[in-house]
């Protein structure tokens, strides 16, 4: 057995040998390299998927390492996606990497062969923009959000579910604070609900939105209804 | 923090003259309650069940979420899983039975 072939033996057995090759045949967006971001990009990579879009803006300042994973000390002042680039590289030589240092804006087009997004923006303003975008290829997005202790992971897909400005109308911006345990637990079920959806297609969380808490330990569910 | 069912609620059937009402994410930092169950002897707007769900907890729901007519930007509420938004706003009629949940998508990443 090769390393490749080790890489995977571990979770292989739990999603079968065609669907890994489904996620190393498949390309994802990854919006924002922040808390969520970092979480969601280290799991996809770990889990095999073949090619990554990274798009964030942002250098690396001292208030993101409590929770962005990907980054340490020593990366202050450097681009995220210079970073997790060579970071996710390191976990995985095999992924491909496309690098996008920029922010999710009007003018911003979402390159061409991408099966999903992944929403892991720090602000409403930009989510609308990028659904927008994924109604327009009509592919899937998983969206996620954080405050405090809490946070929340939905899937939005064209013609099943309604779109995230529907879902989530006019939410204003602000910066709270987080307590960092959320945000990787919310980013691993976005994670594992983009391996859902790429794997058969439909996912857990279509018209559901699973709400996090974090000071209770707990996990619910909102069926949400036309 | 007050608990008057299981945190793994899902679709939860309510009984009699019963709604309840479950608060999510940052609604319960501020109100200190998950959820609770009202009594409700007709039916009644959102906006007259906001008030009554004021008194009930001690805090005033109605004034957080509410600009006069208005419900504030950042909170939405669900009636049987339907965003009143898409409904009737805030006349948007609960009656005995109902589920009500509000919650404040959180905006992070």
């Amino acid at each position: 057995m090769d390393i490749e072939e080790k890489f995977f033996s571990r979770h292989s057995p739990l999603i079968g040998e065609e669907n890994i090759k489904k996620l190393r045949s498949s390309t994802l967006l990854i919006a924002g390299l922040g808390g969520l971001g970092c979480t969601v990009a280290t799991l996809l990579v770990r889990l095999g998927i073949g090619r990554l879009h990274l798009v964030d803006s942002d250098i690396i300042s001292p208030s993101n390492l409590n929770r962005q994973i990907l980054y340490h000390y020593n990366d202050i002042g450097k681009a995220k996606v210079e970073v997790a680039e060579e970071r996710l590289k390191a976990i995985n030589p095999a992924v491909k990497i496309v690098k996008h240092k920029r922010k999710i804006e009007r003018r911003f087009s979402l390159p061409e062969g991408i099966d999903g997004v992944v929403d892991c923006l720090d602000n409403f303003r930009s989510r609308y923009i990028l659904d927008e975008f994924i109604h327009q290829r009509s592919i899937f997005m998983v969206h996620a959000g954080v405050s405090t202790y809490f946070g929340q992971v939905t899937t939005i897909f064209p013609g099943k579910t309604r779109s995230l400005r529907d879902l989530f109308p006019a939410v204003p911006d602000k910066v709270d604070p987080v307590f960092p345990p959320t945000v990787l637990i919310v980013a691993s079920l976005q994670a594992a609900e983009t391996v859902r959806v790429l794997c058969d297609s439909n996912g857990k969380l279509l018209n559901r939105i699973a709400i996090v808490d974090v000071l209770t330990s707990t996990c619910e569910i909102i069926e949400v209804k036309d | 923090m007050e608990r008057e069912r299981g945190a793994y609620g899902g679709k939860t059937e309510s009984t009699g003259n019963l709604v309840e009402v479950k608060f999510f994410a940052t609604l319960r930092l501020a109100l200190g309650v998950a959820s609770l169950f009202l009594p409700l002897g007709k039916p009644v707007t959102v906006k007259e069940f906001l008030l009554l769900c004021s008194q009930k907890v001690g805090v005033d729901i109605d004034k957080k979420l509410l600009s006069g007519e208005t419900l504030l930007r950042g909170t939405m509420i669900l009636v049987n899983g339907r965003n009143i938004l898409h409904d009737k706003g805030l006349a948007t009629i609960i009656t005995p039975g109902d589920v009500v949940s509000l919650f404040p998508p959180a905006g992070g990443g």
